[in-house]
C-alpha cells in the first residue's frame, strides 16, 4: 500500500458539500508547476527565510553533553549557593570524583578542626587527604601527651591525655547532622521492604527493579548496601527461612585461616569498629585483677568475635602490671563454628574451618613467660555453660567477656538471654564485661518485617559507611569478606539487639551491679580512637557509665562492666 | 512471521509475572529472538506496539494489590530474570546460583528480548527518579544517582526508541534536579529551551536542522496536517456563503496551514472568490525576531496567494509583553467572517504559556467569531494527580510519538534521531518541566473544556471532515487512528494512546 496509491484514492471528491483540503493537497503533489509549493518540499517554502525562524530553536540543543563535562569549582559553588536547596550540590559530586569539599554541608555548622573537615568530605574519594589529616592530628596529639602504660597496647599512638572529652564534644556539634540525604540505598530499601510488608507487588517489583540497577558489591556504601540489601529481599520474598546464599560475597567461614587473621588484624587497625571494646574489655581485666587482694590465677571466659586477637595485647600488659602477671592465665574460648545453624549465623562470629588461635597464642604467652592455658569449647550452647563446664575453680580470678554474642539469644519466648545471664551470675565471676550493639530489635517477634529490616540496614549502613572510610574507598577481598560478614546482619534470624538500657535492666535484674570504667580504661580507648576516622567518638554516660562507640553521630555499640551485687552474694 | 511471536511474547511475558505462563513465556522469547534476528532488515514493525512492553495500568496504579499467593514465586521470577538478563557488568553474584534454569541462561544476553526488557528497566529507573525528586521521601541524593545509572544506559541518539527517549526524560529531570529547568520554563514570553543557555549555537547551522527536522516531521506522521486540515476544513465548511474571511492565528509559525486553504478557497467553483486576510499574532517583548518571522511569513503568503490568484492581505497584530492578547488591537472590518484559529502545542510548535492562551482565547469571545478551531494536545487520564503521576503519563505521550515514527519510518533512524533531538526533546525538557512547576496548582483541564466553560458552543465536525481525516491519517502506518471523540472533536491517536484532538467551537450566541 504506497501513499501515491492512497492519494490517488483521495482524488475522487468525497464529498459535495465542499471540497475536501485533501484534494488540493493531491493537486500541489501532482501539479507542482504552477505551485511555489509542493507538500513534500518545506524546504522549497520556506527557504526565502532561513534567518527567520522561529526564536526556539536558536537555542542549541547539547545540554545533554554539558551534562557529562564537570563544570569549573567555581560554576559548581555558585549554582549550589544560588539553587533553593543547598543539598543540589549532590548533584556535582556524580561528575567528578575529585570534587572539592562539598559546600552542602552548612558553612554555620560548628567544626572541631579544619582536618576533621576534609575528611568528612573526603570518604571514599580522597584518601590522600583523610591521611594527611590523620598524620595532622598525630602530630597534635603527640605534643600535649605523655607516655602511658596504655601505650603498648596501641603501639601506635603515644599519646594517653584525657583530652577525649573535650574532642567529643566539640566533634559531637559537627557530626550529628547525620545527612540522611546521602543515603540513597536505604531510601529505596526500606520502601521495597515496607511494599512488601503492605503486600503491594507492582510497588515491589518496581523498587526491585531499580534497586537491581544501581546495586554493586563494589563502589561506595550506598552501592554495596544496595547489593546487600537486594540479595536480603530477594531471599526473603523467595523463601523465608530458606538457607541464605551468599555466593558471591566471602564471609569468615568461607575463607582461609591466614587471610582471616591477617584480614582481622588489618581490620582493627583501620576500623575502631572492635578494637575499641577490645581494649576496654582488655582495660576492665586489667582493673579487676588490680582490685583483687592477693595474686591469683586469673581466668577469663570469652564469649566474643575477637577470635583471639584481642588477647596477646592483654597478656603483654599482664606482664608490666607491678607484681607480674598471675601465675596461671587460663582463657576458656567459647568458640562457634560452622556447623551452627545457618539462618542464626550472628556477624563476625563465625571462623574458617582450621582456623585455632591456641596455638600462637600458646606460643606468645611463652615467650614473654606467662604461663597460659586454653581452653577451646567448640559448638557449645551458651545456655549450657556452668562452672563445671569451664573447670573454674573458686581459688581464681574468673572474669566473663562477652563480645557481640549475646544478642543472638532468644530475648522472649522463650528468653534464653536472661537465663544464660543468670548462668553468668551463677559462675560468681569477678567481673563481667557486656559489649553489645547499640540497636533496637530487629527479630520477627517484636516488629514487623519492614521496621526489622530498616533497623538491620542501618546496622549495615554504619558498618559499610565506616569501613568505606577505613578502606579509603579501594577495594580489596578483606573489605569484602569484612563486609560480606557484617551483612549476615541483614538475613540473620537471630539478630535480636536491645538498646543499652534494656541489656543493662535485664542485668540488674539477674543480681549484677553496674561498674563504672576506670579513668586508664575510658583514657585508653579515647586515645586508641584518635588513630582512626574523626566520625568516630567515645561518648561516656554519665547515668549509667556505659561506654558508647558512635559512628557520625549515632549509637553503634556499648561497653558496659559488671560485678555480682553485693546483696545478692 | 515475527511480529506474532513478538506480541505474543511481549503480552504473556512482561505485564503480569504470572508464574503459571512462565515457561511458555521464555520458550516463546527464544524462537523469537532468532526470528527477530533474521529479520531485522525490515523490521518495520518491531517495536509494533511498545505499549505492551511496559504495562501503563500497571505502572501508574500503586495500589494495585494482586492475590497474596503466589506472591513470592512471583517476584522470584521477576528478580531472576533482572539478574540474569542485562548487567554483565553490574551482575549480582549469586546470579549464578544454584536456581538458574536453562531458560534463564537463554535469556542472558543482550538480544531484542533484551531491548524490551532494557525498556522496562528504563522506565522503572525514570519513574523512580521522578519520584526522587518529589515525592513524600524526596531525595536529591537518590534522585542525582539514579539520572547519573540512567546517563550510563542511554543515549539520544543511539539505542532503541525507549533509550533515546528515556535519554530525553532523564536529561528534563537532571535539569528539574539542578533547578534550571525550572527556572527557565518559567519565564513568559520565553520559548522552553530559552536563551538561558551558555552556549548559543550559530543560528544558521541550527536551522538547517530546524528545516530538515520539519521536513521530515510532515513526511514520517500525520500530526501536522491531522491538525491543518481538519481546522481549514471546518473553516471552509463555515464560509461557503461568505467574500470576506478573516483569520486571526494565534501562532502562525511557517504559515503553511495556509497555503492548503487558500488552495481549497481558490478551487471553489460557486461564485467570485473570496478574500481572505489573515492576522497573525506576534509575541512582542524582546522577540524581535518574531516580528520580522512573521512578516516573512505573510510575504512568503502574499506571493503564493497571487501565485494562484488569491485574493489576500496579511496583517499582524503584536501581543503584549506577557503575551496577552488585547482585542482592541485587532483590526476589523464590517462583513468578515471572523475565524479564531488556535493550533496549540504541535510537534514542532513552540510552547505558548497558558495564561496567554487563556487571554487570547477570552479575548477572542468579546469578537463574537464565527468560528473557533483548536488543536491541543491530549493527555491522558491520570489517576494519580501528582507529579509522577503525570510524568509516567508523559513518558507514555512519547513514546507513543516515537514509535509511530518508527514504525512509519523504520529505517530512517538518523532523520528520527534529527525530529526527536530538534522537536521532541526540547518538548519533553519544557513539558517536566512544567509538570514539576505546576505541582499543587489547579489544573485548568484541556482547552476544548475550558471554551466549553467559558460559552462557546461545539460545532459538529462534518462527515466530510472525518472521512477526510481518516483518508489522511490511512496514508500512514497502521497504528494511527482517529476518533470522534464528541460531535464537534477528532482525536488522532497511536494505538491506545490519543495525542492530539482538534476541535470546533462557535461563540455563545452566533446561530450558526
Amino acid at each position: 500500500m504506497t501513499k501515491y496509491h492512497h492519494q490517488q484514492l483521495l482524488s475522487h471528491p468525497s464529498s459535495s458539500l465542499s471540497q475536501p483540503i485533501l484534494d488540493s493537497s493531491k493537486m500541489i503533489n501532482e501539479e507542482p508547476d504552477p505551485n511555489p509549493m509542493s507538500d513534500h518540499n518545506i524546504l522549497e517554502w520556506i527557504e526565502g527565510s532561513l534567518p527567520f525562524l522561529p526564536p526556539i530553536f536558536d537555542d542549541p540543543y547539547d545540554s545533554w553533553w554539558q551534562l557529562h563535562v564537570p563544570a569549573p569549582d567555581q560554576e559548581q559553588i555558585n549554582r549550589c549557593s544560588t539553587s533553593f536547596d543547598s543539598n543540589v550540590s549532590t548533584v556535582t559530586a556524580a561528575t567528578s570524583a575529585t570534587l572539592p569539599e562539598p559546600p552542602a554541608i552548612p558553612s554555620d555548622h560548628p567544626r572541631p578542626s579544619d582536618s576533621s573537615k576534609k575528611r568528612k568530605a573526603s570518604d571514599d574519594h580522597a584518601p590522600k587527604t583523610s591521611q594527611i589529616s590523620r598524620k595532622s592530628q598525630n602530630r597534635r596529639n603527640n605534643n600535649e601527651g605523655d607516655e602511658g602504660e596504655t601505650i603498648v597496647e596501641q603501639g601506635l599512638v603515644p599519646a594517653r591525655k584525657s583530652s577525649g572529652s573535650k574532642k567529643a564534644a566539640a566533634k559531637s556539634g559537627g557530626n550529628t547532622c547525620n545527612n540522611k540525604d546521602g543515603r540513597w540505598a536505604e531510601q529505596l530499601l526500606n520502601p521495597c521492604a515496607a511494599a512488601i510488608t503492605a503486600s503491594n507487588p507492582s510497588r515491589v517489583q518496581h523498587l526491585l527493579y531499580v534497586i537491581n540497577e544501581l546495586a554493586s558489591l563494589t563502589g561506595d556504601a550506598n552501592h554495596r548496601l544496595a547489593a546487600h540489601g537486594l540479595r536480603a529481599l530477594k531471599h526473603h520474598l523467595a523463601s523465608p527461612g530458606s538457607p541464605v546464599t551468599s555466593a558471591g560475597s566471602t564471609t569468615f567461614a568461607s575463607t582461609n585461616p591466614k587471610f582471616f587473621t591477617e584480614s582481622l588484624i588489618n581490620f582493627s587497625d583501620i576500623n575502631p569498629w572492635f578494637r575499641i571494646p577490645n581494649s576496654i574489655a582488655n582495660s576492665s581485666i586489667l582493673q579487676i585483677l588490680q582490685e583483687q587482694n592477693q595474686p591469683r590465677n586469673l581466668h577469663i571466659v570469652d564469649v566474643g568475635v575477637s577470635h583471639g586477637i584481642q588477647w596477646p595485647t592483654l597478656l603483654e600488659e599482664l606482664t608490666r602490671r607491678s607484681g607480674g602477671p598471675p601465675p596461671l592465665v587460663r582463657i576458656t574460648l567459647i568458640t562457634r563454628t560452622n556447623h551452627e545453624e545457618q539462618s542464626r549465623n550472628t556477624p563476625f562470629a563465625a571462623s574458617p574451618s582450621g582456623y585455632n588461635c591456641s596455638s600462637q597464642l600458646l606460643g606468645f604467652a611463652k615467650k614473654i613467660n606467662i604461663n597460659l592455658q586454653i581452653n577451646r569449647l567448640d559448638n557449645f550452647p551458651l545456655q549450657n555453660l556452668n562452672s563445671q563446664v569451664i573447670k573454674s575453680s573458686p581459688d581464681e580470678t574468673l572474669i566473663i567477656c562477652t563480645q557481640f554474642r549475646l544478642h543472638n539469644l532468644n530475648h522472649n519466648n522463650p528468653d534464653d538471654r536472661t537465663y544464660f545471664l543468670k548462668v553468668l551470675r551463677s559462675m560468681e565471676p569477678k567481673g563481667v564485661v557486656l559489649t553489645e550493639n547499640n540497636a533496637d530489635c530487629s527479630c520477627h517477634n517484636c516488629v514487623d518485617f519492614a521496621t526489622g529490616f530498616s533497623r538491620r540496614v542501618e546496622y549495615l549502613w554504619r558498618f559499610l559507611d565506616s569501613a568505606s572510610v577505613a578502606y579509603k574507598g579501594r577495594e580489596s577481598d578483606e573489605r569484602r569478606m569484612m563486609e560480606g560478614e557484617a551483612a549476615k546482619a541483614l538475613t540473620n534470624a537471630g539478630e535480636m539487639n536491645e538498646r543499652k538500657e534494656k541489656w543493662c535492666e535485664r542485668m540488674a535484674s539477674v543480681g549484677f551491679s553496674r561498674q563504672v570504667f576506670g579513668e586508664d580504661a575510658v583514657d585508653g580507648a579515647r586515645a586508641l580512637l584518635r588513630k582512626y576516622d574523626s566520625n568516630w567518638e567515645i561518648r561516656v554516660e554519665d547515668r549509667d557509665g556505659c561506654v558508647g562507640l558512635w559512628w557520625k553521630g549515632q549509637p553503634v555499640s556499648f561497653c558496659s562492666l559488671w560485678k555480682i551485687a553485693p546483696d545478692t552474694k | 512471521m515475527a511480529v506474532v511471536f513478538r506480541n505474543t511474547m511481549m503480552d504473556v511475558d512482561f505485564p503480569c509475572y504470572s508464574t503459571t505462563t512462565t515457561t511458555t513465556a521464555t520458550t516463546t522469547a527464544t524462537t523469537t529472538t532468532t526470528t527477530t534476528a533474521t529479520s531485522s532488515d525490515d523490521n518495520c514493525c518491531d517495536w509494533n506496539d511498545w505499549s505492551s512492553v511496559v504495562d501503563w495500568d500497571e505502572i501508574s496504579c500503586d495500589g494495585d494489590h494482586m492475590k497474596d499467593d503466589g506472591f513470592h514465586d512471583l517476584l522470584e521470577t521477576m528478580t531472576d530474570e533482572i539478574v540474569t538478563v542485562h548487567h554483565p557488568a553490574w551482575a549480582l553474584p549469586d546470579r549464578r546460583s544454584s536456581t538458574v534454569s536453562p531458560e534463564t541462561v537463554m535469556m542472558d544476553s543482550e538480544d531484542d528480548g533484551g531491548e524490551d526488557f532494557k525498556g522496562l528497566r528504563l522506565v522503572h529507573l525514570l519513574m523512580a527518579a521522578a519520584e526522587a525528586l518529589t515525592g513524600v521521601n524526596k531525595s536529591r541524593e537518590l534522585a542525582r544517582v539514579i539520572l547519573v545509572r540512567l546517563k550510563e544506559l542511554v543515549s539520544p541518539n543511539d539505542g532503541s526508541n525507549m533509550e533515546r527517549l528515556a535519554a530525553y526524560f532523564t536529561e528534563a529531570l537532571h535539569g528539574l534536579l539542578e533547578g534550571a529547568g525550572g527556572a527557565a520554563a518559567g519565564v513568559y514570553g520565553k520559548h522552553f529551551s530559552g536563551h538561558h543557555g551558555p552556549h548559543v549555537k550559530d543560528d544558521h547551522h541550527h536551522q538547517t536542522d530546524v528545516l530538515a527536522a520539519f521536513q521530515l516531521l510532515q513526511d514520517m506522521s500525520p500530526y501536522v496536517k491531522f491538525g491543518h486540515f481538519t481546522a481549514n476544513q471546518a473553516i471552509l465548511e463555515a464560509v461557503v456563503h461568505d467574500r470576506r474571511v478573516h483569520i486571526v492565528d494565534y501562532d502562525i509559525m511557517e504559515g503553511i496551514q495556509w497555503a492548503s486553504l487558500m488552495q481549497a478557497l481558490v478551487s471553489r467553483k460557486d461564485g467570485p472568490s473570496t478574500h481572505l486576510r489573515i492576522t497573525a499574532l506576534s509575541r512582542g517583548g524582546s522577540a524581535r525576531r518574531s516580528f520580522t518571522t512573521i512578516q516573512e511569513t505573510g510575504r512568503r503568503l502574499s506571493a503564493f496567494a497571487a501565485s494562484i490568484g488569491q485574493p489576500f492581505s496579511f496583517h499582524q497584530c503584536r501581543l503584549d509583553s506577557d503575551e496577552a492578547f488585547r482585542p482592541s488591537s485587532l483590526k476589523l472590518v464590517r462583513g468578515e467572517a471572523l475565524i479564531i484559529n488556535c493550533m496549540l502545542h504541535l510537534p514542532h510548535f513552540s510552547y505558548r504559556a497558558s495564561e496567554s492562551i487563556a487571554s487570547f482565547l477570552s479575548g477572542a469571545k468579546t469578537l463574537n467569531p464565527r468560528l473557533i478551531t483548536l488543536v491541543e494536545e491530549e493527555v491522558g487520564p491520570i489517576a494519580n494527580e501528582g507529579f509522577v503521576g503525570k510524568f509516567i503519563d508523559s513518558l507514555h505521550h512519547y513514546s507513543a510519538i516515537y514509535d509511530s515514527l518508527e514504525a512509519g519510518f523504520p529505517l530512517q533512524g538518523r532523520a528520527r534521531v534529527l525530529v526527536e533531538r530538534v522537536f521532541l526533546g526540547p518538548r519533553i525538557a519544557g513539558s517536566i518541566a512544567r509538570i514539576y512547576r505546576a505541582q499543587g496548582e489547579a489544573e485548568g483541564g484541556s482547552w476544548g473544556e475550558r471554551l466549553a466553560s467559558m460559552g462557546f458552543r461545539p460545532i459538529s465536525v462534518s462527515f466530510a471532515n472525518h472521512c477526510q481525516a481518516k483518508l489522511l491519517v490511512g496514508l500512514f502506518n497502521d497504528g494511527y487512528r482517529v476518533e470522534e471523540l464528541a460531535c464537534n472533536k477528532l482525536v488522532l491517536g497511536w494505538k491506545s494512546r490519543r495525542l492530539l484532538s482538534a476541535s470546533v467551537w462557535t461563540s455563545p450566541d452566533n446561530d450558526m
